[in-house]
């Protein structure tokens, strides 16, 4: 084997070694600089657009912070990332935040708020207490998501029905549903009543007062009255006038909000965010307040997302002085703008209504009467876990169709209150 | 004395290989072991179970109907598994019969070769989301086929439970028919002895005789592989074109038992019970091959 010559060794040794240490260089090269990491799941593009903006005015004003966003970022990602201990200093979070709060990954924000003399009555009051637990409060409500009625016009005028109303009921939504949907004998349907979207079934059941993880006792109980209200409902939508999975794949792309716009579906319950969809669109359409129920108290049903300052940041008080910018009206009005929801800031939501499509203000309507969140916080049980269980079990009954209603929360109950794995009987 | 400076000798050169086994492969192996006795989201320090997750996935209880799994989605994985393992035999069958004809002598031979391979290299989420426009129910080439030709209306493909499995196993038969499967049968095929043939000849066996006779038990220990590396392959599979195509759906019909393992580890960080999973995946693969072996040692000789 011939024999390398001895200067090319150490010029390899040598660049070996300082691609080693370069990165040490740099890191050190930029000492005064705090790094934050800053993710986030969100996909929608204008969104991006508009915190990237925001990233580089909250970089201008304070030279001594770098901002390093991600978007896109699965939330599984950020989770194991944190468990790796390389996890971003800032998250935007919309999924179940209590195993955060458990894991102690959400830290608490009340006591850097306090020192910092922040204001938290600018937001509204049922986003914050979402996020206390205790005297603590583990995420920065950024994004209100509040539902309200979209429904196509042009497709009332042909059936020469009257347009939807503040006083609607779900009964008078189905009737029309299903008057306004066209199923020829064979082949695909034309047109839907009713077009659901990913947490619709979960939606209905809250907007009638219910919860799958109702207790009693300290058992879950989910056959309640209003639970069975809203799952007949829910089946009867689902069978006579709502598009089938493969219509959606076939007209939408799979997407609940493009189906909507193909102008096949008349009516829809649709959360704020899918405003920055509906108002690029020309569609003919409009907003009405979303249906009461016909028996009990109307809920006013709201999702949110928030900013979650990870407990293993190196820099919390660098991360707070983000959070707290993200707050400022200007910000906060810039988010709004975008309509992927509205702003949590009560002040900031005029962008939100214009251009202006009239109905879009039943969205701020329902923000001012919200007082149900969409995902119940549950403190001792995994809400992923629990609504994998109420899923498998919903199949069964819808589109599978092995067991009935009763049969359903007999199921139910029994899988809540022995689910399978020890971690989801925690 | 000779051995041991042998390996003293041979270790450097060993050693960067070994050490990315152990660390990488067996280190691996141990640690889920370890995990699948514990309960593990991740975020906290694993808490030690003992056998909890293996009794919670094969553990059954008494319910006012009768006895009901204590986890029916992990049976169902293993159900939907073992189904779809069964286009496996049509598979062989298929890449055999295709290695025959092209073990002919045609005109262009390479280029039909080259032709029936192609899939198999085609990037797997490529092919799987052309087949999902295939498999549509409504503007999808499939049934556009099925009602121009026959005038019937094709089934909902994937989003059907009934259909959702039969289509991915199509997909798959698609796939692996031209695939690696042809290629070592045909290698098999070039290696039978002409003798046999010629001998079959004068003794006036038809083509079907010459077929079932002699190059079928000329080919058994390579049938022999790839059923064994089929099935190992099988239980392990499902999870891409799953994961691409119909996201386990509907209702869970077509989420295998690595798609399970997938669903427990990432999407509800339940670490200890997918690495129990996969270990209790991990027995049934080796049984299932030891049998195998067993059962075709004897047809071989």
């Amino acid at each position: 084997m011939p024999k390398a010559p001895l200067p090319l060794v150490l010029v390899s040794l040598l660049l070996g070694l300082s691609s080693l240490l370069a990165p040490g260089c740099l890191r050190q090269e930029g000492g005064r600089q705090v790094v934050l990491r800053f993710a986030s799941a969100e996909p929608n593009l204008e969104q991006i657009r508009v915190t990237r903006a925001l990233v580089a005015e909250f970089e201008r004003q304070n030279p001594d912070i770098r901002v390093e966003a991600e978007f896109g970022i699965a939330p599984r990602k950020i989770l194991v990332q944190t468990a790796a201990r390389v996890g971003p200093d800032i998250f935007l979070w919309w999924f179940d935040l209590q195993p955060l709060v458990n894991k102690g990954v959400a830290g608490d924000l009340a006591p850097l708020a306090a020192e910092a003399g922040f204001d938290w009555s600018v937001f509204h009051p049922y986003l914050v207490d979402y996020y206390r637990r205790g005297d603590a409060i583990h995420a920065f409500p950024v994004q209100l998501k509040t539902y309200a009625l979209v429904y196509n016009r042009d497709l009332f005028d042909a059936a020469g029905e009257p347009y939807p109303d503040g006083t609607w009921t779900w009964d008078r939504y189905r009737e029309v549903a299903r008057r306004l949907t066209i199923k020829p004998a064979r082949g695909p349907a034309l047109q839907f009543g009713n077009g659901p979207f990913a947490q619709f079934r979960d939606y209905v059941v809250r907007a009638h007062g219910g919860d799958w993880f109702h207790r009693e006792n300290g058992r879950y109980a989910p056959d309640t009255p209003e639970n069975r209200r809203a799952v007949s409902l829910i089946l009867a939508l689902l069978r006579e006038s709502s598009p089938r999975p493969e219509d959606i794949e076939s007209f939408g792309g799979g997407s609940f909000s493009q189906a909507f716009l193909t102008g096949k579906v008349a009516m829809q319950i649709a959360p704020a965010w899918m405003m920055s969809i509906f108002t690029q669109s020309r569609g003919n359409w409009d907003v009405a307040p979303a249906p009461r129920p016909v028996e009990g108290p109307a809920r006013v049903v709201f999702d949110d997302a928030g900013l979650v300052l990870n407990a293993r940041t190196a820099h919390p008080e660098a991360a707070f002085k983000f959070l707290r910018f993200y707050a400022e009206a200007s910000a906060m009005r810039d988010f709004a703008a975008g309509r992927n929801g509205l702003a949590a800031r009560r002040d900031a939501n005029e962008p939100f209504l214009s251009p202006t499509v009239p109905g879009l203000a039943r969205y701020l309507d329902a923000a001012e009467a919200a007082d149900t969140p969409i995902k119940p916080v549950l403190l001792d049980g995994d809400y992923n876990h629990l609504s994998t269980i109420v899923n498998n079990e919903f199949e069964r009954l819808f589109p599978l169709g092995e067991i009935d209603e009763d049969e359903f929360f007999r199921r139910l109950e029994r899988r809540l209150n022995t689910p399978a794995s020890p971690i989801q009987r925690r | 004395m000779k051995k041991w400076s042998q390996l003293l000798r041979a270790l450097p050169f060993l050693a960067p290989n070994l050490a990315g086994f152990l660390v990488f492969t067996l280190g691996a192996v141990v640690v889920s072991f370890y995990l699948s006795l514990t309960e593990w989201d991740l975020l906290t320090p694993p808490r030690f179970v003992g056998l909890a997750n293996y009794a919670s996935l094969l553990g059954w209880h008494r319910a006012e109907t009768g006895w009901e799994p204590l986890d029916p989605e992990f049976w169902q994985a293993c159900y939907n598994t073992l189904f779809m393992m069964l286009g496996i035999p049509p598979t062989m069958l298929g890449s055999f019969l295709l290695a025959c004809a092209l073990n002919q002598k045609l005109a262009g031979e390479r280029i039909f070769r080259l032709v029936f391979f192609l899939p198999s290299i085609v990037a797997g989420v490529a092919v799987m989301l052309l087949w999902k426009w295939m498999f549509n129910a409504d503007y999808g080439l499939i049934n556009r086929a099925l009602w121009t030709i026959f005038g019937v209306q094709g089934p909902t493909w994937l989003t059907s439970v009934a259909w959702a499995k039969p289509a991915l196993m199509l997909m798959g038969f698609w796939t692996a028919v031209g695939g690696f499967n042809m290629m070592l049968y045909l290698a098999a095929l070039q290696n039978v002895p002409k003798e046999l043939y010629e001998a079959a000849e004068i003794d006036g066996a038809g083509r079907w005789s010459v077929l079932w006779h002699i190059t079928w038990p000329m080919v058994t220990p390579t049938t022999f592989f790839i059923l064994t590396m089929s099935i190992i392959g099988g239980f392990q599979s499902g999870f891409d074109a799953a994961y691409v195509m119909t996201g386990g759906g509907p209702a869970r019909s077509t989420t295998t038992i690595s798609y399970f393992i997938y669903n427990h580890a990432y999407e509800l960080l339940n670490m200890g019970y997918a690495a129990a999973a996969a270990w209790v995946l991990f027995a049934v693969v080796f049984v299932f091959t030891l049998l195998n072996w067993r059962n075709a040692r004897g047809r071989m000789q």
